[in-house]
């Protein structure tokens, strides 16, 4: 990785066009294998390709390769916490009924207001 | 660049506007401390308030409602407008850039903005309590405060525009500690304070975006029913409570960080020794800064959520023991031998490692699954907290605020008075809120003003001690303000402290200093100044 | 009617030398350098960033857990989006943050004119982004597909009140971001025509191209987890 000496030299252009041709081809590459993909792979897949065009964005556009070594350790970290949120709260959101099991869906949009008592709710037989 | 004159930050400008629209951090950070205590003192009027309702079991003076407004109120009050921005944004303000040798913060404009939305903030919270209280508790939990009609909006509004002055805060100090510092002010030569600051700066910038979409979230939620939050729509209630935790766990490190960092300051300049594990000491701030973020699901043992979650969050929770433990015992080993001068600032740190050790300690026993589940929700945890906020924070604010009062204001408070206050509110608030362990592990469920008679003595113990914390609060009020305008002139160096803010003038110079001192020594090297080996 | 305010306005003040040489920048009183002040602003940037970049996150972490209780309920809401509109307004965005990009560098050498044109064109961009949007959201109210208050779409499902509330919330913060960075990208061609930047200073230029990205950078991720659900 260069650094450059000071904050007012001008990094070199050719980077950035090869970069926004890359992102355009990510992004028409995307949703083209979107259409033949589903399911888990499919999500994997198109946010692999997203994460991608994340990074060169990341790199190239806002600089970061050329930049602060600290501007890139912000950065990661904050997407290093913003995973701690996200796997902890689905960890609990797809363990919850492991132990303590509910069953159906409680509610409805024509009538928002609890019809559990209705449709004879399992959730006390434990 | 303009020639800077030589004078104190008082006297260079005058007039209402020479406040209004000031851009040096020690104006704003004066300007927060008024505001700040004036929050407090909201606050503890409420909580004395709560504490005379509490003298009788089958409720005295406040209906149902009145009462779940009026301990809601204290809730939000005390957290976001007091306790928050209480030391960063007062002390912090005022010293660090002081103390790493800098002419100011590194955005002053954006300062004075942090201030103002602050004022918003405090202006949409008080607001909110004359257009309808809210009666939610200060964590807003859905589906209750979807469904209530008092002001959740306008206090969900406030908290909102408060968090973003504590983000603008975060970001001016992480700025500051990052490019501001003097030549020769090396990470590793930084006063523990600044250390603190900028492992609270980690937080506040990390967590607080977290709770700001929240509070968006329980305002669609309540406006446009986005459902995520409504059960009743198919949304998930403890979603909630993740998302809300998520910043308020940290927000507790927000609270107690800075106070820690005050801590280090006094004890080492009291105990005259070199703070014993400097670099552990900085190093357990961002440990706690860290772990801050892991164990946020302590919060919700009891909500349904997931077990295996809450076996994680549990083990987690722990952790937070080993640095804070790391700290309290080098509080301690620095105190060992030292030459211990008892002057207030000290009682009060004295203060703080008794209540914060045994808030701490009980802590742990709430961390513990199955004692939690027999906890949650008592006066246990009522106590608790208020011994790690205020036996912690409020105790560190206080001290904080007599070792450098002399330094900000110029000005000497009566030291004898100082003590009086100093034990009064020591001793009322082991009254108020000792009993409350007991109280908790019996049962008392918190947030109910009836009670079964055979709580009534213990409940009217804690409200007597209420009395007395509060006048010690009204003597140290009295005597401060008496030493504005009676105090004797301080001298630059009251305490011989050896860090960088006893090198300027007290109160300092517009740019802090004359010129910007050498650094020659780390922060706490009383042997290398005094001459001197203190073994 | 704006193109030809901002040639007045250019030619107005492009007629003296003022503009080549530039005005003179002082630096805030705070620090000893230029260099300084560039850098520390830079960095409070970045934090910044990682504020904005937390406060999206939850709206993101609200998704995943919805989408894993209903991932068939996704799979349907993804077809009321129209791909085609979803996918013009991606590479608008694009586009835009690279023009901004040709902006930045064209003011930096002081190509004043260029940069404007640039500059202007991202604004083009972006309220051809907000078009869109606008098409989008007036397909949605029509059809009923809205939050839980107001939603009387039909779906097979549901919980589809529920995408839609997220979507909602997701691409309007988003919107807000966008709104906010036309503001102030506009500002800046208002300060370029006044002469102020060159390339002797050019730092909110810089923050705003930063900031403007990272919209682009969270549209990155909203476009697939919205439209390219299969
Ligand atoms: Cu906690």
């Amino acid at each position: 990785m260069s650094k450059l000496h000071s904050s007012h030299e001008l990094p070199p252009l050719k980077p950035y066009i090869i970069t926004f041709g890359a992102l355009i081809a990510i992004t028409l590459f995307n949703v083209t294998i979107s259409q033949f993909t589903s399911g888990s792979l499919g999500l994997i897949l198109t946010m692999v390709l997203a994460s991608v065009n994340a990074i060169l964005v990341l790199a190239v556009f806002m600089g970061l390769w050329w930049d602060n070594r600290f501007h890139t350790v912000a950065i990661v970290t904050t997407f290093l916490f913003l995973s701690l949120f996200f796997i902890f709260t689905m960890l609990d959101v797809a363990t919850r009924d492991d132990l303590d099991p509910r069953e159906g869906p409680a509610f409805d949009i024509k009538s928002p207001v609890q019809k559990e008592h209705s449709s004879g709710h399992g959730g006390e037989s434990h | 660049m303009s020639h800077v004159p030589n004078i104190n930050f008082f006297k260079a400008t005058t007039g209402l506007k020479s406040w209004l629209f000031t851009l040096d951090h020690k104006r704003i950070g004066l300007m927060y401390l008024g505001f700040i205590w004036f929050s407090f003192f909201l606050g503890g009027i409420f909580a004395l308030l709560l504490r005379l309702e509490l003298l009788f079991p089958n409720g005295w003076f406040l209906t149902d409602r009145q009462y779940d407004q009026l301990f809601t109120l204290h809730g939000a009050v005390m957290v976001f407008l007091f306790i928050i921005p209480s030391i960063p944004a007062s002390l912090g303000n005022f010293f660090l850039p002081i103390m790493i040798g800098a002419k100011d913060v590194a955005f002053p404009r954006l300062n004075l903005a942090s201030f103002y939305i602050y004022v918003v903030g405090a202006v949409f919270g008080i607001g909110s309590m004359l257009i309808g209280a809210v009666d939610t508790g200060w964590t807003f939990y859905t589906p209750y405060s979807t469904s209530t009609d008092t002001a959740v909006i306008t206090m969900t509004l406030a908290a909102f525009i408060l968090g973003f002055s504590s983000i603008l805060t975060g970001v001016n100090f992480l700025a500051t500690v990052h490019n501001m510092r003097a030549k020769g002010m090396t990470w590793f030569k930084m006063p523990l304070f600044v250390w603190s600051l900028y492992a609270t700066a980690v937080i506040q910038i990390l967590a607080t975006p977290v709770l700001g979409i929240t509070l968006l979230l329980l305002i669609l939620e309540k406006t446009i029913n986005i459902g995520i939050f409504d059960p009743s729509l198919g949304g998930d209630p403890i979603l909630f409570q993740h998302f809300f935790w998520f910043y308020s766990h940290p927000a507790v490190y927000i609270m107690i960080l800075p106070a820690m960092g005050l801590m280090s300051e006094m004890i080492s300049t009291f105990s005259r020794r070199s703070i014993f594990g400097y670099r552990f000491m900085a190093y357990s701030s961002i440990a706690i800064a860290i772990i801050a973020f892991l164990v946020w699901g302590h919060h919700l043992f009891v909500s349904g959520q997931s077990m295996y979650a809450n076996m994680i969050f549990s083990f987690l929770t722990y952790l937070v023991a080993i640095p804070s433990g790391i700290k309290v015992f080098n509080w301690m080993a620095t105190m060992y031998k030292g030459s211990l001068d008892l002057k207030t600032p000290f009682l009060y740190a004295l203060a703080f490692i008794f209540l914060f050790t045994i808030g701490g300690v009980t802590g742990i026993f709430l961390a513990a699954l199955a004692v939690d589940i027999h906890l949650t929700d008592t006066y246990f945890v009522v106590a608790h907290f208020h011994y790690v906020m205020v036996g912690g924070t409020v105790m560190a604010f206080i001290g904080g605020m007599h070792y450098w009062w002399p330094k900000m204001i110029g000005k000497m408070y009566n030291e004898y008075w100082a003590r009086v206050a100093c034990f009064l509110i020591f001793l009322g608030f082991n009254l108020v809120f000792f009993v409350q362990f007991i109280m908790g592990s019996k049962g008392m469920p918190r947030r109910y003003h009836t009670y079964l008679d055979q709580f009534q003595p213990l409940h009217a113990f804690s409200t007597y001690g209420s009395w007395v914390l509060g006048l010690g609060f009204l003597v140290m009020i009295i005597y401060l303000i008496h030493s504005i305008f009676y105090g004797e002139k301080a001298p630059a160096n009251p305490w011989n402290g050896i860090t960088l803010e006893w090198k300027t003038e007290s109160p300092p110079v517009l740019e802090n200093f004359d010129k910007v001192p050498e650094i020659t020594h780390d922060p706490y090297d009383f042997a290398a100044v005094d001459g001197k080996k203190y073994e | 009617m704006i193109l030809m305010i901002l040639r007045q306005l250019m030619e107005k003040n492009m007629s003296s030398n003022e503009v080549l040489v530039g005005r003179s920048h002082e630096v805030a009183h705070q620090f000893d350098t230029a260099e300084q002040e560039f850098n520390t602003a830079k960095l409070g940037m970045w934090v910044f960033m990682a504020q904005e970049i937390l406060f999206f996150g939850g709206l993101f972490v609200a998704y995943a857990v919805f989408r894993m209780m209903h991932p068939d309920m996704f799979r349907e809401a993804a077809h009321h989006l129209s791909l085609k509109w979803g996918l013009l307004n991606t590479l608008f965005l694009l586009t835009s943050s690279f023009t901004m990009t040709l902006g930045e560098r064209a003011i930096r050498q002081d190509k004043i004119k260029q940069g404007i044109m640039l500059l202007m064109t991202t604004v083009g961009l972006a309220t051809a982004f907000m078009g869109v949007k606008a098409i989008e959201y007036a397909a949605k109210i029509h059809h009923g597909y809205l939050p839980a208050k107001w939603f009387f779409g039909e779906g097979m499902d549901n919980s589809l009140h529920l995408f839609f509330g997220i979507y909602f919330a997701l691409t309007g913060l988003h919107g807000v971001h966008v709104i906010i960075g036309i503001g102030l990208i506009l500002w800046l061609v208002y300060r370029t025509i006044r002469g102020e930047f060159g390339s002797h200073y050019f730092l909110p230029i810089e923050m705003v191209t930063l900031y403007w990205h990272l919209v682009d950078l969270v549209w990155t991720f909203l476009f697939p987890l919205l439209y390219l659900i299969r």
